[in-house]
């Protein structure tokens, strides 16, 4: 059952057609939701809460093949707004302890024989606001304007926000290896 | 630009997405929509369970409104235009200073001529310019219904009020009169008509066919209420066909109690027991 039926289902009122588009998306936009929310069990409540909200206004939703696009961005501006409730900010001002660190070749192909767990730690452990910027841009394939827009930052921020954690990223994996 | 990180993950997005949410999130979805629905379910009014109620309430504010709307049309007239006419027939009667048996204000005679009787030719020329006066006056006076259509209207009792109204207003009632009211003393819809039209008839005792009226309509009344009336207003007269009619009512084990009972103690009172 493709996604515009199972929206019709929706619209009907019909057990199936919410179980139907869960399943379809749930895993995607839970991943979505982790790389910003670290703790699991807040991004379990968020998950909940974006598909309630959706489902409950789903009769709003214009285009039914558009669903899972709809429900995730549902899913990430919760995601960023309990961000903000816990007072994380995406100022530069906030991550300028942060210093750019020397050896760093922006050319360089240093993640083609990286394993996917590496990359992943390595991007866990960078600071809240800057693993935010680098999942919207990256995993989420928002665009700097997006995502500056979203988290009511300037557009350059983002960038400079962006090549700083992915610098952090590489570097970590770099020191991982010298280890 | 090139990005390698970007490169990266794009390759090996299904990797990434290693986490799975636990099935709990699905159960209080479900549960959650469930409360959802259930409240507003509850929360819905009757106008919401019930569709086609709206309609419904249109269709009763539209026949309210059309008939607000038709007994305003229909007491118009008989509140104020035929007292205007009457008013304008007396106005002109008056200063002619006869009183007169054969020129009635009652309006009742202006519908139904009377026939005249020719005395002399003067007479005749006065009876004709008054006649002639009436008829204008009648004519520039809105026109209403007659007494009779309006004590048939059975659509509204007010209508018959006023008429009855209008009549004991005249103050002389003529044989038609007597007749119209009697019937609708025995056989209006409205008690509050009967009682109307038993009280204009109450107050012409003297007239000759009131006794044998009051008589014939304590046999036929069925309203217990009106033959109370009768009964209080009979018990002022003294005739021998009105006692009997009350002894057979006393006597009569179908007659409502009261009126047996009222029946009885004006025969007692009279002695005629």
């Amino acid at each position: 059952m493709n996604e515009t039926e199972l929206v019709a289902l929706c619209l009907k009122g019909h057990e199936g057609g919410f179980t139907g588009l869960y399943n379809k998306y749930a895993r995607t936009i839970y991943n979505s939701i982790c790389r910003i929310v670290s703790h699991t069990a807040e991004a379990e409540d968020i998950l909940q809460e974006s598909f309630y909200h959706a489902f409950k206004d789903i009769h709003r939703l214009q285009q039914a093949s558009s669903f899972g696009a709809w429900v995730k961005r549902i899913a990430l501006n919760r995601s960023i707004t309990h961000l903000r409730k816990q007072r994380i900010s995406f100022s530069d001002a906030d991550l300028v302890g942060i210093a750019d660190e020397a050896h760093y070749d922006e050319d360089a192909d240093r993640l083609a024989d990286r394993k996917v767990e590496e990359v992943r730690q390595a991007i866990d452990q960078l600071p809240t606001g800057y693993k935010t910027i680098l999942s919207l841009y990256v995993f989420e394939e928002m665009r700097h304007e997006e995502i500056a827009s979203l988290l009511g930052i300037s557009h350059s921020t983002v960038r400079t926000q962006y090549h700083r954690a992915k610098k952090k990223v590489i570097q970590s994996l770099e020191k991982n290896m010298l280890l | 630009m090139k990005d390698d990180l970007k490169d990266f993950v794009n390759k090996h997005r299904d990797e990434f997405d290693h986490l799975d949410p636990s099935a709990d999130v699905l159960q209080r979805l479900h549960a959650q929509l469930q409360t959802d629905r259930d409240r507003i379910n509850k929360n819905k009014t009757v106008f919401q369970r019930l569709p086609y109620i709206p309609w419904l309430a249109a269709a009763s504010l539209l026949v309210a409104v059309l008939s607000a709307y038709w007994l305003f049309n229909i007491n118009r007239p008989t509140t104020d235009q035929p007292l205007a006419a009457t008013k304008l027939l007396t106005d002109e009667h008056q200063p002619t200073g006869h009183a007169p048996a054969n020129t009635s204000t009652n309006p009742i005679e202006t519908e139904e001529a009377p026939p005249l009787s020719p005395p002399s030719q003067q007479a005749a020329a006065k009876l004709s310019k008054n006649l002639h006066s009436r008829t204008n006056a009648v004519l520039t006076a809105p026109q209403t219904p007659s007494f009779a259509t309006r004590l048939r209207d059975s659509s509204s009792a007010s209508t018959r009020l006023a008429a009855i109204l209008e009549i004991e207003q005249n103050q002389q009632l003529n044989h038609r009169s007597l007749t119209l009211l009697a019937q609708t003393m025995n056989r209006d819809g409205n008690t509050n008509v009967r009682l109307a039209a038993l009280d204009v008839l109450g107050q012409h005792l003297d007239q000759p066919d009131i006794v044998d009226i009051f008589q014939k309509s304590l046999v036929e009344q069925d309203d217990p209420l009106v033959q109370l009336g009768i009964i209080k207003i009979v018990s002022q007269l003294d005739d021998g066909e009105i006692d009997r009619t009350l002894f057979s009512l006393a006597e009569d084990p179908y007659t409502f109690r009261a009126v047996r009972d009222e029946a009885y103690a004006v025969l007692l009172k009279k002695n005629k027991l």
